[in-house]
Formats: C-alpha cells, sequence, structure tokens
C-alpha cells in the first residue's frame, strides 16, 4: 500500500478483504498454479489459520496458497503475516490477491478477529441505516400485483406479487415513513420468480413472520419506479430485506446498539 | 477421440451450486485457450462473476473473476467469444443488479486478473448472445466484427429482434449499431422470442435466425415463424441482413418454418421451455448453413434441423427430429461434419434421465453417429432456480475438432458417462460420492458444467493438414479420403490410385501421370494441366466426360505394393468372424478397412464405438505386418 495513503482500519480491510489468514511466506517468484504469471510478487504462502473465508475454501487451513502481492507490499520469506486478501485464480489450487497485510502479533490478530466476527451484525445495522422502515410482523395476504406498463415477455420477469403483512412493532421509521399512530399493515411487492436473476430475492407466503427492513433513503423512489410499485408500497429483492422471526430478538437488539 | 471433463476445479472441490447455461468460446488462434460460463458466483462473494478458463486444451480448468457483477451474484446471461486472431475476448451479459441491463465487454487478456471494459450499457435487453471474427484479408483486415443477438425491447413497433453490430470492437471506444432484423409484424405477442443468434463466415456472410413471433394467447402458448436472415458483407451496408426475402411474400427473412407452436414457461425435466435456436456455417463454404430450432410435435417439445446448400433461399424438410429434447446447438468443421449436441429426456418419474447426446455427420443426416456424452438423474438435485440445466448451451469448431460444454447432474457414477469423463474436484468413482477439498467429507450432488470434445479421425487429419509435396509418395486413395482446398497437392505420381469418390478441388493439380478412373469425378472448377487428356475448353456439366481407358488397380502401403485381391479380408483369419458384415458396408479389402471412417462402421454395421475403432487398428497391424 502506497505510504501517502492512510492506513486503512482493520474494520476496513475486513470488509473490503474476503480471505483473511494468517500465514508463512515460503517462497518468492512461485506458484501453486501453473496458469500464473510469476513475478517477485508472486509468493507461496503456507495457510497456518484462516479468520475469514467463504465454507467452501475453509480446507485451505494447513495447505500452500498463491499470493499475488500489490505494488509496494515488502514481505520477507520465512515470516509470518496476516494477509486480507481477494481471490483471484481458483483451480488445481488456490491464487489470491493482497488487499493488506500486516506482521503477526497478537494484537492485530486479535484484533482482526473481533472486527470479522463483528462483520455480520455490521451488515445489519447498514442495512437498517438505509431504511425508510424497520417493522416486525406476519404476512395476512398474497396476491397477484399489477405489472409496471410495458412490462415485455422475458424469462427474466420478476412475476411481482404483493404480500400484506400485518405490522406488529415499529423498530426504526425515516421522515418520509413516519406514520403516526404506527401503521396497522403495510404492502410489500416482491419477485415470486424462480427465475435466476430472483431466486435469491425474499418470497413471503401467508403466516410468514419477521423483520422487514424496508425502503432505501437514497435508492427507494427507482425500485418502486423499476417495480410499477405504489408509493405506499415497499419493494423488497435483497435477501437483506427480510429476517425469519427466529432472528428477530438478535436484529432488535443490533438496532438499539 | 471424445474427450469429457467436470470444470469445477480441485480447490472448489467443496461447491455445490447450480452451474447452468453453460457457453464456451475457444480460441481460433490458440486452440488450447478456452473459457466456459456457467450460472457460477464468485467462491469469495466478489463484485466480479468468474469464467472457467483453460490453457491446456481442456483437461485442466481454473476459476478466473472479470465479469462486472453484484457481490455474492453470478451473473445474468452470458455468452463469450474470441475474436479469430490474437487474444481479444468479447462477451455479452445480462449484468447485476438489474435484470435486463446489457453489457458488452471485452478482454485484452482472459486470463489476467482484474474487470472486463465495458462496451456497451444499456437497458431494456434480453438473452444477449455474442459471436465475433476477424476480418482474415483486404481493407479492413484485422478488424474484429462482433454481433450480439438480443431482443431489445426499446425497438419500435413489437419489433424487437435486433443484432448489435461492430465492425472494429477492436478500438478503444468502438461504435455499436442496433440493427432491426425482424420486418413482419408481431400480431399479439407484441415482440419477437428472446433466441437471436448468428453465425459468421470468414468471407464475411453472416446469417441470424429468430423467432418471428405473432400470437402469443391468454395461456402462454406462443405462435411463431422461424426466421433466417443474412447479410454478405459483414453487416456493414445501409440496408444490412435484407439478402435474403421470402419468396410468399417478398419481405426481407426468409421463413424457414411457419406457425410453430410452444408454450412459454413450459417444463421439462425440471428446466423450462419457451424456445430453442441455433444456426452453423460451413467454414469452408458459406452456402451451407444449417438450423436447429424447437416447437411441440404432438404434445412433445422436439428439435428440427434443416439446411440450405444455396445461401438459405431455399431450405430442406426436417434432416432430423428429436422429441422431449432443448438445448441444439449446431457447429460444423473443416471437413464439413455437421455435429449436433442437444438434451433429451428418457423415461418418467423418478427413472427420468437427461441425455446429452452428440450427433456427428457428414451426409446431412441421412446417416450419423450418435454419441451419448452423459446420462445423468433428470429429477435430483432439486432447482436452485430456473433454468435448471439452461436457455442453451453451445458448441463451437476450430478446424477439425468440436469443443462444446453442457450442464448436468455431477454425481461421479462412470456409468452416467458412456464416452468416459474426467473429473478435477475430489471425487470417488467407486462410492459414486463428490468429497470436498479434505477428501473426506462428502459433498451433495449438483449441477455442473462437463466440456467435451470430439477430434477426427487420424487419417482424414494426415490428409487436411498435411502439405503432401512431389516428394510425397501417396498410398492408394480411399473412397472416404477429401483433398481439401488446404490439401497441397502439388504432383501426384501413377502410383496414386483415384477411386470413384475422390473429390478434386480447384487447387489439386493433375499431371501427365495421374491415373484417372472411368469414375473419378472431375468438376468444372478443377484444374487440369496441358499434358491431361481432356481439352482445356470442354464444359464439364453433369458426369464429366472422361475418357475410358483400362486401369490395372493395385495398393501400395509404404514401398510395397499389393494386388487388390491380395487384400481380399477373407484371407485373414483375425477378420474372420466380420467379413460378411463389412461387405454389406463395401468393405471388402483390408486396405479399405485401414482407412474406413469408424462413423460409418457405427451406423451402417452397427458396431460399438469400440468395436469399431478395435477392427480398424487390428486391420492397420495386420497392413503394417504385411509390409513388413
Amino acid at each position: 500500500m502506497p505510504k501517502s495513503r492512510k492506513k486503512a482500519s482493520v474494520e476496513e480491510l475486513s470488509a473490503q478483504a474476503q480471505f483473511v489468514f494468517r500465514g508463512t511466506v515460503r517462497q518468492r517468484g512461485a506458484a501453486t498454479l501453473d496458469q500464473v504469471a510469476l513475478s517477485r510478487e508472486t509468493l507461496i504462502v503456507g495457510v497456518e489459520e484462516i479468520l475469514k473465508s467463504p465454507d467452501v475454501l475453509m480446507d485451505f487451513e494447513g495447505m500452500d496458497i498463491t499470493v499475488q502481492l500489490a505494488r509496494g507490499q515488502r514481505v520477507e520469506v520465512g515470516k509470518t503475516y496476516i494477509f486480507y486478501t481477494n481471490g483471484w485464480l481458483y483451480g488445481q489450487g488456490l491464487a489470491v490477491q493482497c488487499v493488506a497485510l500486516s506482521p503477526d502479533a497478537d494484537v492485530d490478530r486479535r484484533k482482526a478477529r473481533v472486527s470479522l466476527e463483528a462483520a455480520p451484525a455490521r451488515a445489519v445495522q447498514e442495512r437498517a441505516k438505509r431504511a425508510e422502515l424497520v417493522v416486525t410482523g406476519q404476512v395476512t395476504e398474497v396476491r397477484e400485483a399489477s405489472p409496471p406498463a410495458k412490462t415485455p415477455i422475458t424469462e427474466h420477469d420478476p412475476a411481482w406479487q404483493q404480500a400484506v403483512v400485518a405490522v406488529d412493532t415499529v423498530e426504526q421509521t425515516a421522515s418520509r415513513a413516519v406514520r403516526k399512530p404506527k401503521p396497522k399493515q403495510i404492502v410489500v411487492r416482491f419477485a415470486s420468480s424462480f427465475d435466476v436473476l430472483w431466486s435469491k430475492a425474499p418470497k413471503f407466503s401467508v403466516g410468514q413472520a419477521g423483520v422487514w427492513m424496508l425502503g432505501d433513503k437514497q435508492e427507494g423512489a427507482k425500485l418502486r419506479a423499476a417495480a410499477g410499485a405504489q408509493k405506499s408500497e415497499f419493494v423488497v429483492v435483497d435477501p437483506e430485506d427480510f429476517y425469519p422471526m427466529e432472528s428477530a430478538e438478535q436484529v432488535k437488539a443490533l438496532l438499539k446498539k | 477421440m471424445i474427450k469429457v471433463v467436470n470444470v469445477i476445479p480441485n480447490a472448489l472441490s467443496g461447491e455445490t451450486n447450480q452451474d447452468s447455461e453453460p457457453n464456451i468460446t475457444v480460441n481460433p488462434a490458440n486452440p488450447n485457450e478456452m473459457a466456459i460460463s456457467a450460472f457460477t458466483p464468485d467462491p469469495m462473494g466478489g463484485s466480479n462473476a468468474p469464467i472457467f478458463i483453460s490453457t491446456d486444451g481442456g483437461n485442466t480448468w481454473a476459476l478466473n473473476s472479470i465479469v462486472p457483477s453484484q457481490s455474492g451474484n453470478a451473473t445474468g446471461d452470458i455468452t463469450f467469444r474470441f475474436g479469430s486472431t490474437g487474444s481479444r475476448f468479447y462477451a455479452g451479459i445480462l449484468r447485476r443488479p438489474g435484470s435486463l441491463r446489457l453489457n458488452v465487454l471485452r478482454s485484452a487478456n482472459f486470463s489476467a486478473p482484474g474487470t472486463m471494459t465495458v462496451l456497451v450499457d444499456r437497458t431494456q435487453v434480453d438473452q444477449p448472445y455474442i459471436q465475433a471474427a476477424t476480418v482474415p484479408s483486404g481493407a479492413d483486415s484485422g478488424k474484429d466484427r462482433v454481433y450480439v443477438g438480443l431482443n431489445d425491447f426499446a425497438a419500435t413497433g413489437g419489433k424487437t429482434a435486433t443484432v448489435e453490430r461492430s465492425l472494429d470492437a477492436a478500438v478503444a471506444s468502438p461504435t455499436f449499431t442496433s440493427i432491426r432484423i425482424e420486418k413482419r409484424g408481431t400480431g399479439t405477442a407484441g415482440q419477437n422470442g428472446p433466441q437471436i443468434r448468428s453465425t459468421v463466415h470468414s468471407d464475411g456472410t453472416v446469417y441470424a435466425v429468430f423467432y418471428g413471433w405473432r400470437a402469443f394467447s391468454a395461456i402462454n402458448v406462443v405462435t411463431s415463424d422461424v426466421v433466417v436472415v443474412r447479410d454478405d458483407n459483414w453487416g456493414s451496408g445501409s440496408t444490412p441482413f435484407t439478402a435474403l426475402t421470402d419468396p410468399a411474400d417478398g419481405v426481407a427473412g426468409r421463413r424457414i418454418a411457419t406457425a410453430v407452436q410452444f408454450t412459454w414457461n413450459g417444463t421439462l425435466g425440471q428446466d423450462r421451455l419457451g424456445g430453442d435456436l441455433s444456426i452453423a456455417v460451413d467454414p469452408n463454404n458459406s452456402s451451407t448453413v444449417y438450423v436447429a430450432f424447437c416447437d411441440v410435435q404432438s404434445g412433445a417439445y422436439t428439435i428440427h434441423v434443416r439446411q440450405s446448400t444455396d445461401r438459405g433461399a431455399n431450405w430442406s424438410a426436417d434432416l432430423k427430429t428429436i422429441t422431449n429434447a432443448k438445448n441444439p446447438a449446431l457447429a460444423i468443421n473443416s471437413v464439413h461434419r455437421v455435429g449436433l449436441a442437444y438434451q433429451r429426456v428418457t423415461g418418467s418419474g423418478a427413472a427420468s434421465r437427461w441425455e446429452t447426446h452428440l450427433e456427428l455427420t457428414i451426409d446431412a443426416f441421412t446417416t450419423s453417429a450418435d454419441s451419448v456424452l452423459a446420462t445423468t438423474p433428470a429429477n435430483l438435485p432439486a432447482p436452485q432456480f430456473l433454468p435448471y440445466l439452461g436457455d442453451y448451451l453451445h458448441m463451437a469448431t476450430v478446424g477439425l475438432t468440436f469443443y462444446g460444454v453442457f450442464s448436468a447432474n455431477n454425481t461421479p457414477d462412470t456409468a452416467n458417462f458412456p464416452q468416459g469423463v474426467t473429473y478435477l474436484r475430489n471425487h470417488n468413482f467407486t462410492t459414486k460420492k463428490l468429497l470436498a477439498l479434505n477428501g473426506t467429507t462428502e459433498v451433495p450432488v449438483s449441477i455442473d458444467p462437463f466440456f467435451f470434445s470430439h477430434s477426427e479421425p487420424f487419417v482424414t487429419q494426415i490428409t487436411h493438414l498435411t502439405g503432401l509435396t512431389s516428394l510425397t509418395r501417396l498410398t492408394a486413395l480411399t473412397t472416404f479420403t477429401r483433398l481439401t482446398q488446404l490439401t497441397q497437392l502439388t504432383r501426384l505420381t501413377k502410383l496414386t490410385l483415384f477411386t470413384h469418390l475422390t473429390q478434386l478441388t480447384p487447387l489439386t493439380h493433375l499431371t501427365q501421370l495421374t491415373r484417372l478412373t472411368q469414375l473419378t469425378r472431375l468438376t468444372q472448377l478443377t484444374r487440369l494441366t496441358q499434358i491431361t487428356r481432356f481439352t482445356p475448353f470442354t464444359p464439364f456439366q453433369g458426369e464429366p466426360a472422361v475418357e475410358a481407358r483400362t486401369v490395372v488397380p493395385f495398393i501400395r502401403f509404404g514401398n510395397t505394393i499389393f494386388a487388390p485381391e491380395e487384400l481380399d479380408l477373407s484371407r485373414f483369419a483375425e477378420l474372420s468372424g466380420a467379413v460378411e458384415e463389412l461387405a454389406g458396408a463395401g468393405i471388402t479389402r483390408l486396405h479399405q478397412l485401414v482407412s474406413a471412417d469408424p462413423y460409418m462402421l457405427i451406423s451402417a454395421i452397427g458396431y460399438s464405438r469400440e468395436d469399431a475403432w478395435r477392427l480398424i487398428e487390428l486391420a492397420q497391424a495386420l497392413m503394417r505386418g504385411l509390409a513388413h
């Protein structure tokens, strides 16, 4: 990382990097994959402890991988570092690109662990910050929604439906959405399509209960327009827009922090 | 001859994604370089979606995340192609976030890290399907032509079938132009179907095929024409893609089938249906073009294959129909062999299977050799989304070789892959289990992409690729030997024997010593030397006027010359069991069997692929023994 830039915090690095590990530099100018073009910045690193990784790559703990350093990053062969990296090539082995690294001091390792453990909670809090309204409630009705004008026939049709949600509690409001007294019910427009572009969008059925993080202070109007929704409707297409009732207490606690 | 490889790399042994709707491209300048796409998310949840890359001819694969997308998600629809020279790599995608956002992308190096450059970014577009070619000669030599077939809902009048064209896509900021190729009304449908496919010949001929929707009923039944358009100069003129008109109405766009019907969002083997198209032009003859399309016949979703040999003006009836099948992919190699890959459902309920086939023909499907690449359970695993296997797959050729990709249930069971299979991810063929990277944890079955390739038999490869000089001693040419324009025959000696099916091309030079039989076919374009016993101006029409001569046939192998009867199959005890069957296929002598096309043996006699090859190899061994 260039010296002139402000050093990123552990929290920032934890958010930027998807694969964080403690590892020892074994070899410089070498790689574990044939497809990697070698340079002085190419390292073989032994992964000793994985601090953050998707499940599918957790088994790389104890194995050698390839790390491509960014310009200006310095390491010594034989020394151990905490590597903040993102994926590059996945083949016979793994190659990652280094976002940042720090010496393997206890304090840095501890900071990284704390930060990484807090990451899911931060994601919930950030979604809540953008929301126009956060409620708990239960779906009482699901119905077809009128599509936007000039909806073409396409395999990627979201197949909009409306879920009527009986509101139990209002956890958070933003100015646009403030209603007093609290709304008894809200209407949520969601994509019922099973198409690849919409399969991860939350689907709702009668009786389903949970926490809805509704609207977006910045993008809400655009989302409504694209979905052909009324101003009174909320468009829910992101997995982070809804949490099932089992997580409700946890989510509510995070909102209070 | 056929190679099948599960392309999920070892590093991702634990993955369980539904890697469906695969596409493939092979670098014509270096066929060892190839890429495959599928609905595969970045393994680390990054904002770029990955492509599968291989630099060793498809033996090993790695993921490289270079396609701009949305964190944690696969890209939407994606197809890609290399230019014909260099390593420029183009893609057409539906970009996330959003659902109908077209991006046309480019990269100078498909295996390097980074994000592909965005060339086009706009909305209201469905199913971009890209083709690319580099102009080989002339004023525009070296320019990359790129064609993206797409359904553009911004088009007026419901004529949405579009080809997005760039005549020079390699420059820093290329210009793309939207060419509307539908010239008829779309009736109650108000739009065309999403499949707009193109094929490009190096002489500048570009064909495209699309469903010209004419009606869309309240119960989602589509009524459609299948329309082919053509341009003869790279789609560059003032009225591009209007070279073909339909004789019935005089409108641009030849209807090769009319009023075909199918149900939009129908189902087959857990997958969805909504139309399928494929088109391929012969790389050595731009007049020959094949189309595959689907409709419903007697309640069954059916693939049809048709052919034109006059640049799309006239079309055959069905050369081939396959019921309960989808995802047709056509390709034609450099010796005119046509390949058709497709997937069909057999059986029902728990016994239902998805079969993936590769069918090859040299005679427009009068005969063909059918290889089952995979036969996998159709009811497992449960879909994670649609499409289950894909709204399409793809096959291409470079030279003689066919390269393709399909998606299927990834159970590591060798019985599911009759041509053999290689897994890069951890697996156990004995227990039929997938294993995680640690080699012990069992991994659930999912849908994976499988690469396949098919190479021509060795004998044909010699004739096509070998530069034959005046010093080359040619042995007997068989009925299946093809002398193409690329075969450099500078001089044929008196020892060369031409049989009645030997095809002479414009560049074949015949000398005074060449022996021609009564049945040797000379075309109007065959160059004859001054010593040849024909007048220079003899108009050859129909059967050529060939002077009757007495021919004393012989067969030469290496330095040994045989009288034909010496090679009668009945003289070889090792072949005694097959003599009658082979005779039925016109093979009565050893040299014929040595250079026989195994696919002819398979289709004409019914041999298995293994038996056909074993027999040919045995004949070759016997012939070598005789020559020594």
